[in-house]
């Protein structure tokens, strides 16, 4: 939601998650509300998602993630897995730790993190491109967004650029020297892979060309993206929920059942009416599902028993 | 070891493979079938470290190279499956799978343009393609479970075969996600921002999103008929993300077309 800018940006995200948070709670007074973090309703706000994705992978088109039915079905999305995230947490600390839900709510409230920051912090990331010939100084650069010549805090001079080939191994290398005031300038290597950070600015290794008088020049990408820390910090978070996910998926003995599902299975092989069949199926998977902590399909039939003996 | 030499290997894997299943499938000596199943696997890892110190970069950057450790793994875990499942039809299915992309690789290598281009000469570049093949790997053998399970629905055994499935797809998928955070932090460092919705990576998504909804849908307690069609479908749409993206006239501007 590029037009919130700062602090509108982090209000908004503080607000949402806020509401989110107090539909949860409804949840408790209002069972009707539980399906919006149920299984199916992942698979309501997913499904427009994958759809809008694929037409967009098939036909993509420049701006798509500004548009605002995008951003309303990654809304979606997002508020879902944030409320699935927020009632794992409430779950956790009615019914204790257990490794799958804390492994599930993890990757529930990462993701969460990550799409609520890139939603609501991209109004304040910003794209300056700034570039350089060999020997001068530059204090300028063109603005992404806006296509305008905009002031940046520093001075970039650059001192050399290289374009080599070792080996295999094509390289640019942009020599610089920063001058920023009240400091003593410094030099830095800028390479692809190797950006050089000024303040609140990170330099990227863009493109290269020569000048009209023959000269080298540089170009780098300057961002300054105030939440890249905050979204780094959630990624690192989904790494470690994904590494539990295949850990627990891996350690999970093959052949382990729930007792409820190795009667179930008894009773299948004995039984030879299809329905039945079904119907057997239906009552394994709810058992063995409602063993876990984490059953959503029948999570809030059970919530309401706890309601009605209250 | 260049690439000359990789029709050699990849027969006498095939050969390995096809010698290791016909003997779990008619014989059902465990010791010897993945003796001849495992030979197969190594003979391949051989031919990947030679080329990898041949050409003195990994051998990760072109489509003929995932191929080759996408073959890996999915024999691989093949091998693991028989070990573990008991299943005897899963090795066999993941060796042919294995094999046709093995095929591939002999008829349209596609190993051209060996420069690394510096955009990937970092360290996520290794960790993120291995993650990746790794979860291709698993979710095609994932993907021949289902198949297994559609063709020959015997009903003793459905639901053990699709908590097999679901253990592979969560493995595949928890890689998936590995592979895709690695890729947005890297791209963080390379090009400045996490993620561009450029064609690889929206159809990274979509693939992440398939393997999701099947995940999700398998918690509905919906019929699993539903849910193997689902996961059918996921693997189309991660071929689509694997080769597909590459013959797309849209994707030819993005910054993952190798």
């Amino acid at each position: 939601m590029s037009f919130l800018h700062h602090p509108w940006g982090l209000v908004a995200a503080l607000v949402y998650t806020y509401l989110l948070v107090v539909i949860h709670f409804l949840g408790s007074r209002r069972p009707g509300l539980r399906v919006l973090w149920s299984a199916k309703a992942s698979l309501a706000a997913a499904l427009p998602f994958l759809v809008l994705m694929v037409i967009f992978g098939l036909f993509p088109q420049s701006g798509m993630n500004g548009k605002w039915y995008f951003i309303l079905v990654l809304l979606l999305f997002t508020s879902v897995l944030g409320l699935a995230a927020v009632d794992g947490i409430a779950r956790m600390a009615e019914s204790g730790f257990s490794w799958r839900l804390a492994g599930k709510t993890l990757s529930h409230l990462a993701m969460f993190l990550v799409l609520a920051g890139g939603l609501f912090g991209s109004g304040d990331t910003r794209h300056v491109v700034v570039s350089a010939t060999e020997g001068t100084t530059v204090s300028t650069g063109i603005d992404e967004d806006s296509g305008e010549m905009v002031p940046m805090p520093f001075e970039l001079t650059l001192d050399k650029f290289t374009f080599e080939r070792k080996g295999n191994r094509p390289y640019f290398l942009s020599e610089v020297t920063f001058t920023e005031k009240g400091k003593a300038p410094w030099k830095e290597d800028i390479l692809v892979n190797h950006p050089a950070k000024v303040g609140s600015w990170i330099l990227y290794q863009y493109d290269y060309g020569k000048s009209e008088d023959g000269r080298n020049t540089s170009i780098f990408e300057c961002v300054s993206d105030p939440w890249a820390g905050f979204i780094r910090v959630a990624l690192w978070l989904m790494m470690v929920s994904a590494a539990a996910m295949i850990v627990l998926a891996v350690s999970k003995k093959p052949g382990k059942r729930e007792p409820a599902q190795a009667v179930a299975q008894a009773a299948q092989a004995a039984t030879s009416s299809p329905a039945e069949v079904k119907s057997q199926e239906a009552l394994a998977e709810g058992s063995a599902e409602g063993t876990a902590a984490d059953a959503d399909a029948q999570e809030p039939a059970s919530a309401k028993e706890k309601e009605g003996r209250a | 070891m260049s690439w000359n030499v990789f029709t050699w290997f990849a027969v006498a894997a095939m050969v390995l493979w096809a010698a290791g299943s016909a003997v779990s499938i008619k014989r059902n000596s465990r010791r010897l079938s993945a003796f001849l199943y495992g030979g197969g696997v190594l003979v391949l890892l051989a031919f990947i470290v030679g080329y990898w110190i041949t050409v003195q970069r990994p051998p990760m950057r072109t489509m003929g190279e995932t191929r080759l450790w996408f073959s890996l793994f999915l024999s691989l875990t093949g091998g693991a499956m028989f070990l573990r499942l008991r299943n005897k039809w899963i090795m066999p299915l993941c060796a042919v799978l294995a094999g046709i992309f093995m095929c591939i690789n002999i008829f349209k290598p596609e190993i051209h343009n060996k420069v690394l281009m510096p955009a990937l000469q970092s360290a996520w570049f290794v960790p993120h393609v291995i993650s990746y093949m790794l979860a291709y790997a698993t979710l095609g053998a994932a993907t021949v479970a289902g198949i297994l399970l559609l063709v020959k629905p015997s009903r003793t055994d459905i639901r053990s075969g699709m908590e097999d499935c679901d253990t592979l797809v969560r493995i595949g998928w928890g890689f998936l996600t590995l592979g895709i955070v690695m890729g947005a932090l890297w791209a963080k460092v390379a090009w400045g921002d996490f993620w561009t919705w450029d064609p690889k990576e929206t159809w990274a998504a979509v693939t992440w999103l398939g393997y999701m909804v099947y995940l999700h849908h398998r918690r509905t307690g919906a019929s699993p008929r539903v849910s193997l069609a689902i996961l059918m479908i996921s693997f189309v749409l991660l071929l689509m993300c694997w080769f597909g993206v590459n013959y797309l006239p849209s994707a030819q501007g993005g910054m993952h077309t190798y």
